[in-house]
């Protein structure tokens, strides 16, 4: 049993940096339709800052977290400003295409400062786990937990309470309808990926410890919150966050009590077990066309 | 008039067989009175390039070592240095161009083995001998071919130094596996399965996959197992993630790694500490780690041709292939041709392979030179050969 809960724990820590990523791709793709491929850049960006700053700088953690969000939400606005701005009435493809190319390029970037070698971020907190009987826990799991969840409820206070979070609720409802009642639709966008990659960046900084920090580490973490998004329903946010759990305790679970040879290929087989059984996802409402 | 064209006709024959002949004479490739010119190919850009450096490096210092001492019977050796990016197709351009543009007498190169086997039909072909740098697949010296040799220890020659070295250790009675699934991994895995002491149980084999970002599912299901040792076929970055999750979820059971984790002092960087990886066993090729007194006649060697790098595993990882090509070239003799040199390698006997842990022995039927190896672990804070089998430490 307390295996179990081991399990539960371990999972929920990584589930809820799954939840994060669902959670910045299912903002972008409300407001503009568009799947972001380059989402797990801006995470590895926000990993990238945050370990030059805790490490070789040793500034505090919350410093290094806010320097993480904060150049990953500038990477994001840069990003919908020079590449997704001038391509917004293209087709859909085109604009994947475009991330997919913003993706391979921050890559490439990184690999200028910091070589392809595996860096790696020393846990944020250094106390040790706890044991009860055989139930683990650490101190940078429960943080990791708190953090996401706070950064979590932060992101749904924004758009549920706020006149920025109504103007993108409305623009991802009806563009020419928000655009007639004279909402700057422009700033809606900047601010669809600001608030993505913000939430991208604190997800790197959460991954970094718990991870290790090289270049491509942003494409584990897509694919887990690609899939975490598809599960809860691509454009629910609550969806994304329960899918990202749900995904994060399920590969836990299948890894430990079937086998470890099932955990990389668990991802795969839910998206295509969600999308043969329930294309809208566990949350996501069902495609009605009037006719 | 027909007698002058029968004696022109004979003069231009006589004159190609001259030319000819004394072109034949002098034409083996890459030969000249002052110099052997010694092809060498690794990755020297891209993000291998991190290894591709330091290893050509050790070589190179080795063949600098033997001009500063005189040569081979006043031959120098010449390096071409030739960038293969561990790009397959770029292996095979860089071999061509060795080959056919250099005309080099013989090739050292290779780290990575997936360029060694595309490069290997062109090698082959053009009847080159090769010795390989640090590509360790057992495919490219196995089943022998008369070009190509090794002395970087095989695969296969991993498995089997961590299987001694478990079957010595006291009171090993279960052991659980952890490895990746690639080619790498099986053929280690499979060296070690089959040179396992059978009165030793494998209680798990788990999966890790590349890049993974943690491994709590292996250490809990191996925590459950309660093996005495787990033994990892596992790369550098994994390694330490296996590590640091087996000591968050309370697996504190010795480790048994293998060659690539051999550079402990990185590992514990890379998983947080000494303290993490006190218990890691692994196996190495090399005798001593750079920077210890029995390395430093090669830490010196190294210096001396390159002396802003930084010492480590890597800057002697193609140091044992430079000794053997030094010393066929020398037991060729001074008139030395390709097949002299062939001959020189299949005889050689236990040469001294310098900061290699093995002795060099090469015949007709075997090109694998090196498959000995030892076991370093963390002692008192330092990494230091803990010896092929198992040691009691002192207390």
């Amino acid at each position: 049993m307390s295996e179990l809960l081991t399990l539960i724990a371990a999972g929920l820590e990584v589930g809820s940096l799954y939840a994060l990523m669902a959670l910045g791709l299912v903002l972008i793709y409300r407001t503009q339709s568009i799947v972001n491929f380059a989402h797990g850049e801006l995470l590895m960006a926000g990993a990238f800052v945050g370990y030059v700053a805790f490490q070789p700088m040793s500034w505090p953690f919350p410093v290094a977290l806010v320097l993480a969000v904060l150049s990953s939400t500038l990477l994001g606005v840069a990003v919908e400003r020079v590449v997704i701005r001038p391509l917004v009435n293209h087709p859909h493809a085109t604009l994947a295409m475009a991330t997919v190319g913003v993706s391979v390029a921050v890559r490439g970037a990184a690999r200028l400062p910091f070589g392809s070698d595996i860096l790696t971020f020393p846990p944020i907190i250094s106390a040790a786990p706890v044991f009860i009987g055989s139930l683990v826990i650490s101190a940078q799991t429960v943080l990791t937990i708190v953090l996401a969840v706070s950064i979590s409820v932060a992101v749904f206070l924004l758009i549920w309470k706020t006149r920025l979070g109504r103007e993108i609720r409305a623009t991802q409802q009806n563009y020419l309808g928000a655009k007639v009642v004279g909402i700057n639709t422009g700033k809606i966008y900047s601010s669809s990926w600001a608030v993505a990659s913000a939430i991208g960046g604190a997800a790197g900084v959460l991954a970094a410890p718990l991870t290790l920090l090289y270049p491509d580490m942003g494409a584990t973490f897509l694919l887990k919150g690609f899939a975490a998004a598809v599960l809860g329903g691509f454009g629910n946010p609550l969806g994304a966050i329960v899918g990202g759990i749900a995904i994060g305790i399920l590969e836990k679970l299948v890894g430990a009590y079937f086998s470890t040879y099932l955990i990389e290929i668990s991802p795969y087989v839910i998206i295509i077990v969600v999308v043969f059984v329930r294309p809208q996802g566990l949350f996501g409402r069902g495609q009605i066309v009037r006719v | 008039m027909q007698a002058l064209r029968r004696l022109s006709g004979l003069a231009s024959i006589g004159l190609v067989l001259c030319v000819g002949g004394s072109a034949a004479w002098s034409a083996e490739p890459g030969i000249a009175p002052d110099k052997i010119k010694i092809g060498m190919f690794g990755p020297l850009t891209g993000p291998v390039s991190l290894w591709g450096y330091p290893i050509n490096n050790g070589a190179i210092a080795v063949y600098n070592h033997v001009n500063a001492t005189g040569g081979i019977y006043g031959r120098k050796i010449e390096v071409v240095d030739e960038d293969d990016a561990c790009d397959p197709a770029k292996a095979v351009a860089a071999v061509k161009k060795l080959i056919v543009r250099e005309d080099v007498f013989a090739i050292h190169g290779g780290t990575c083995s997936a360029t060694v086997m595309a490069a290997k039909d062109d090698i082959i072909e053009a009847k080159m001998p090769y010795v390989v740098m640090a590509a360790t697949l057992d495919k490219i010296s196995s089943p022998v071919n008369k070009y190509i040799y090794t002395t970087t220890m095989p695969g296969s020659g991993d498995g089997s130094v961590m299987a001694r070295f478990v079957a010595s250790m006291p009171q090993v009675k279960t052991i659980a596996i952890v490895k990746h699934s690639d080619e790498w991994a099986d053929t280690k895995a499979d060296a070690f399965s089959a040179a396992l002491d059978k009165k030793i149980k494998v209680v798990a084999t788990e999966q890790i996959d590349r890049k993974v970002t943690d491994a709590v599912s292996q250490a809990v299901r191996i925590k459950q197992l309660n093996p005495d040792v787990v033994i990892a076929f596992t790369y550098p970055a994994e390694t330490a993630v296996l590590l640091r999750d087996a000591r968050k979820y309370g697996l504190t059971v010795p480790f048994v790694a293998t060659t690539s984790v051999m550079d402990l002092a990185d590992l514990s960087q890379r998983a947080g500490g000494v303290d993490v990886v006190k218990q890691v066993y692994a196996a190495s090729f090399l005798a001593s780690p750079p920077g210890s007194s029995a390395s430093a006649k090669w830490d010196e060697i190294y210096k001396a041709s390159f002396p802003n790098d930084k010492l480590q595993t890597l800057s002697f990882f193609g140091m044992s292939g430079a000794l053997l090509v030094v010393d066929a070239l020398r037991r060729a003799g001074p008139d030395l041709t390709r097949e002299k040199f062939i001959q020189a390698l299949e005889t050689t006997k236990d040469l001294d392979a310098g900061p290699a842990y093995c002795k060099i022995s090469i015949t007709p039927e075997n090109h694998q030179g090196c498959t000995q190896g030892t076991v370093w672990s963390f002692v008192d804070g330092k990494v230091v050969p803990v010896g092929a089998t198992w040691i009691e430490p002192k207390q």
